[in-house]
């Protein structure tokens, strides 16, 4: 399903944001995490996923550094700063909100959560 | 789910990446215009991110060009990523760059407003399109040539001889018969007697008529030198002239030139010593004759449109009529009745003076000149002012000296033009005080809110702020207070002239003097004169020995029994006498 832009414009920030709660990761990792849990309703070009992580970086949301292994070198890597958490927390209590409102608005009972968000 | 190459034990490092997808980093990362090593790490990451799709596609089972074509559709646009790249790199930089950005742009759009204006300022020249001078000539044009006294003055003023010794001695000390000057004095009066007629003819004639052009005033300067310097200083001054590179930028009601003046008050003077020694051959009618045309020429010129001639007039004016009352009081005892019809008859037929409201009109285009020539013009009556030009300006008026103050004037003139107010904001503030001023100096002079007459403007010039504003107006605002008062004390001593001739036929008519002014109207005088200062009479007393004084109370506005000592003076005037004593004559 193709969501317009506008609306996704505010989401993927905090979608982005919540994948990197749990662990770092790397740009092609990022899309396609967000690509798969999402069943594919979420989907980030690279044209919007970099300017978007850099802005977070610039916003002291989530730093980059360049890793190395053995399987595979040179991987820039995300992951989220204490500022990052902190916003994370409170964007997503605003979310929730949101989803809650729009959920009675638009179908007149309260809807479940979104479990992953949890 | 679909899985990344690592998770698959790929290494993608070990890709080689088709070349149409370097070609798309390389576009990307060349449109973000970004520092080296920004694009460096930029590249790395995109190569590294396309290497893991080109992994993961491959495995699909699609042929590398199927991944390249695929990779290419998935990235989107590469002009829009390459923008947003850059504008999130930028956010990301450090505040320090941040500063130094915003204020290398906000020196540069300093600079770029400051050159600009500087250029504006620099590149500013005067546009004039209304000829002044011709509109002041306008009126005298249309005096008929025999009505003026121009022509025969000019003629006169060409034929006329200086002293042959002791010329300036002469002229400064205005020698009387019997003292050591006068033989020189004399003999000077003789050499140019045939020029008296003349001048006669000139002072009857009603105005002077001079026209301000400064080519035929050039050519009458030039013949003048000849005249009297010789052929050398004739073409001295002709090579001055025309080394006047500045002449197109300067206001031609400025630099109008006005040689006839000094001439004019030379041949006053010489009219003074002609009637000095008429009187010594028992001439009277002669002497008065001299003194009666040294008067209405300065009332000639005192009806000119400029400043300097209605001062160089009063001046000549003033000094004829205190030659009359000295002569009058001199041979008070031998006045036929004559001489008396005479002397009223010469008085009465001297034209009244001029009020303000002229010089008024002659300054107000004089100020459209300066206007016209200080500031550009947008051709809707609008314009800024141009700093090299109010440096000229203020040369020219305040007679600013030296090189070293002109350069400092020079940076004070642009410093004044950033905060000067412009073209039309300038002349709406100079009628708006001009207005003002005039309604004041139009009140008696005993009026004590004449002195307010100039109170805007010194609100204005102790106002930091305004004064820089309108700066032009306080350098050419003249001072009409004093002008003004000037003209109203010369109409007083003139009707006092006409007093003291009433008088003297009272006494020829009654052996006495009345013992009041006003039991010489209307027998004598039409109605008794007026103390401009007052309001009231000019003070008249008779003293025991039956003399009388006739006097004005003067400034202070205080009877000081006729006393001509000088009142303290103050800061913003000069000493003036306690009361204007007309009788008895005063001796020079």
């Amino acid at each position: 399903m193709q969501i317009e832009r506008e609306l996704l414009k505010g989401v993927l920030p905090l979608a982005v944001m919540r994948l990197l709660r749990r662990r770092a990761m790397y740009g092609y990792e990022l899309v396609s995490e967000l690509s798969s849990r999402t069943d594919g309703v979420l989907i980030l070009g690279q044209s919007t996923l970099y300017p978007l992580l850099y802005n977070l970086e610039a916003q002291g949301l989530v730093q980059s550094e360049w890793r190395s292994s053995k399987i595979a070198r040179d991987r820039k890597y995300y992951k989220l700063t204490d500022k990052g958490h902190q916003r994370l927390d409170r964007d997503l209590s605003q979310w929730e909100a949101l989803v809650h409102g729009m959920g009675r608005l638009v179908v007149g009972s309260e809807t479940q959560r979104v479990g992953w968000w949890a | 789910m679909i899985g990344t190459a690592s998770q698959a034990g790929f290494d993608p490092s070990a890709v080689e990446l088709p070349p149409a997808i370097h070609e798309l980093i390389r576009r990307v990362v060349r449109r973000t215009r970004l520092w080296a090593s920004e694009r460096r790490d930029l590249r790395a990451e995109l190569e590294s991110h396309f290497r893991e799709g080109f992994v993961e596609l491959s495995r699909e089972g699609l042929s590398p060009q199927q991944c390249a074509a695929r990779l290419e559709e998935d990235f989107g646009n590469p002009e829009l990523a390459a923008r947003l790249i850059r504008r999130g790199k930028k956010r990301g930089r450090s505040m320090l760059w941040k500063t130094m950005t915003a204020s290398g742009l906000s020196i540069l759009v300093l600079a770029g407003a400051g050159g600009s204006y500087l250029a504006a300022v620099a590149i500013g020249r005067p546009q004039p399109t209304v000829d002044y001078v011709e509109k002041i000539n306008e009126p005298i044009r249309r005096v008929p040539a025999e009505d003026r006294s121009w022509p025969i003055l000019r003629d006169v003023i060409l034929e006329f001889q200086p002293p042959v010794t002791q010329g300036e001695e002469i002229l400064a000390q205005m020698p009387r018969p019997g003292e050591p000057l006068w033989p020189e004095a004399a003999a000077w009066v003789s050499t140019n007697r045939q020029l008296v007629p003349r001048l006669t003819e000139a002072a009857s004639r009603p105005v002077d008529g001079f026209i301000y052009d400064n080519e035929q005033t050039l050519e009458f300067q030039r013949r003048l030198v000849l005249h009297k310097e010789g052929e050398a200083a004739a073409q001295e001054l002709m090579a001055q002239a025309s080394a006047n590179g500045d002449a197109d930028l300067i206001p031609p009601t400025i630099s109008i030139l006005l040689p006839h003046l000094t001439e004019l008050r030379t041949i006053a003077k010489y009219l003074v010593l002609d009637s000095r020694q008429s009187l010594m051959r028992g001439d009277f009618s002669s002497a008065w004759q001299s003194l009666d045309s040294a008067h209405r020429l300065g009332i000639q010129l005192y009806e000119s449109w400029t400043l300097i001639e209605q001062l160089v007039g009063r001046a000549i004016s003033a000094q004829a009529m205190q030659e009359m009352r000295q002569v009058l009081y001199a041979r008070r005892d031998q006045l036929t009745a004559g001489d008396l019809a005479m002397i009223r008859a010469s008085l009465a037929n001297v034209p009244p003076l001029s009020t303000i409201g002229k010089r008024c009109e002659g300054e107000r285009l004089f100020f459209l000149d300066v206007v016209q020539y200080l500031f550009t013009d947008d051709g809707n009556g609008n314009g800024r002012m141009i700093p090299s030009q109010f440096v000229r300006l203020r040369e020219l008026v305040l007679r600013a000296p030296g090189d070293e103050a002109g350069a400092m004037s020079q940076a004070g003139g642009l410093a004044m033009a950033a905060v000067h107010a412009d073209r039309r904001d300038t002349v709406a503030k100079y009628f708006e005080l001009w207005d003002e001023a005039m309604e004041k100096l139009s009140l008696p002079l005993y009026d004590a809110r004449r002195a307010d007459a100039y109170s805007s403007l010194t609100a204005l010039q102790e106002d930091a702020t305004a004064s820089r504003r309108f700066a032009v107006i306080a350098v050419v605002l003249p001072d009409l207070l004093r002008a003004d008062t000037q003209q109203r004390t010369s109409s007083m001593a003139h009707e006092a002239m006409r007093t003291i001739a009433a008088l003297e036929q009272h006494r020829l008519d009654h052996g006495a003097y009345p013992d009041r002014l006003g039991a010489l109207v209307p027998a004598c005088i039409a109605e008794a004169p007026t103390d401009a200062y007052s309001g009231v009479y000019l003070r008249y007393e008779l003293d025991a020995s039956g003399d009388f004084r006739l006097y004005s109370v003067g400034e202070n506005l205080v009877d000081d029994g006729g006393s001509t000592a000088p009142l303290p003076a103050t800061a913003s005037s000069r000493p003036v006498p306690r009361d204007l004593v007309y009788w008895p004559a005063p001796v020079d």
